[in-house]
């Protein structure tokens, strides 16, 4: 009996220790994953969003630290519901879409990771890429594993895992080359960020 | 010639009052919003398997002050223009 238990522990150990990265794509073909920013503005906040969100994330559920990859979000896509606005925001003097047709977030590192259950939080250090300036930033992250969900969303056409993470953070628009010290008696510099993502992993 | 230019005081008058009443209107039938005109409006849902709350957009005008305020300046400046043409024509048909 003893050896018994010895030999389960053992092998979970091995395969906890042997285990790979599983790599998730984070292109949603229901376009929920979604990004929404806010910004401060004396008649109303200006609030958009973007669902035109792609990458890879590579995590190991046994070792959450262990995380890699990339998020890319396609600028074109972002959209406020003001089309003169949309116009401007788009345009040359602001995110320079043409110019910079994506913002990107590569993670470099991963701190305080927290694990209970399924679920998961940490500091995630990145580098975090708009209108081509790349400032290296920490996020809090909240990640739920679902193992075996992939199902529930394709019908069951797909068979596999999803990755749910989440993350609220604030930039500087100035800090990105965005009208530095322009225009802030009509916007705010502070940008509200918020990322709500769920990968796929298929088997 | 006299009786044209009537016609024309009066139909811009009524054109003045009918940008101010129409403007307004649409204002009103859209909520009254004070900020910016919009051209969709989202509605909040929650994807059943991920929990993730996403906003789906839903094509709708929206009409905000920076549509009221031009819209009913340019109305009062019709019925400017409108009452001063009647008054011309008034006064040159007077005996």
């Amino acid at each position: 009996m003893k050896f018994a238990s010895l030999l389960v522990i053992t092998l979970a150990s091995a395969t906890i220790t042997n285990a790979q990265p599983v790599a998730f794509d984070f292109k949603d073909p229901k376009g929920v994953n979604n990004i929404v920013f806010k910004l401060d503005a004396p008649l109303e906040s200006i609030n958009g969003t973007s669902n035109g969100i792609s990458g890879t994330i590579s995590a190991d559920p046994a070792e959450p630290e262990k995380i890699a990859g990339k998020i890319v979000v396609d600028a074109t896509t972002l959209t406020v519901p003001n089309p003169l606005m949309q116009e401007h925001m788009l345009g040359d003097e602001w995110l320079s879409t043409k110019a910079h047709p994506e913002i990107t977030f590569e993670v470099k590192e991963v701190l305080n990771p927290k694990k209970s259950g399924n679920e998961g939080t940490a500091d995630v250090k990145g580098a975090f890429t708009l209108k081509g300036v790349t400032k290296e930033i920490t996020v809090p992250v909240k990640v739920t594993y679902l193992p075996g969900r992939l199902a529930d969303r394709t019908n069951g056409k797909q068979q596999g895992d999803l990755l749910v993470v989440r993350t609220n953070f604030q930039i500087n628009r100035g800090d990105f080359g965005i009208k530095q010290g322009e225009n802030l008696d009509k916007v705010s510099d502070v940008i509200d960020i918020s990322l709500s993502l769920a990968g796929a992993a298929a088997k | 010639m006299k009786a044209s230019l009537h016609t024309a005081g009066l139909a811009i008058l009524a054109l003045g009052v009918a940008a101010v009443v129409a403007s307004s209107a649409l204002w009103f039938a859209g909520g009254m919003n004070t900020g910016w005109t919009k051209t969709y409006i989202e509605i909040t849902k929650t994807d059943e398997v991920t929990g993730i709350e996403y906003p789906d957009k839903v094509n709708r005008f929206v009409p905000g002050v920076d549509f009221l305020v031009p819209a009913i300046g340019a109305g009062i400046v019709c019925i400017f223009v409108g009452a001063a043409i009647l008054r011309v024509h008034r006064k040159s048909h007077a005996p």
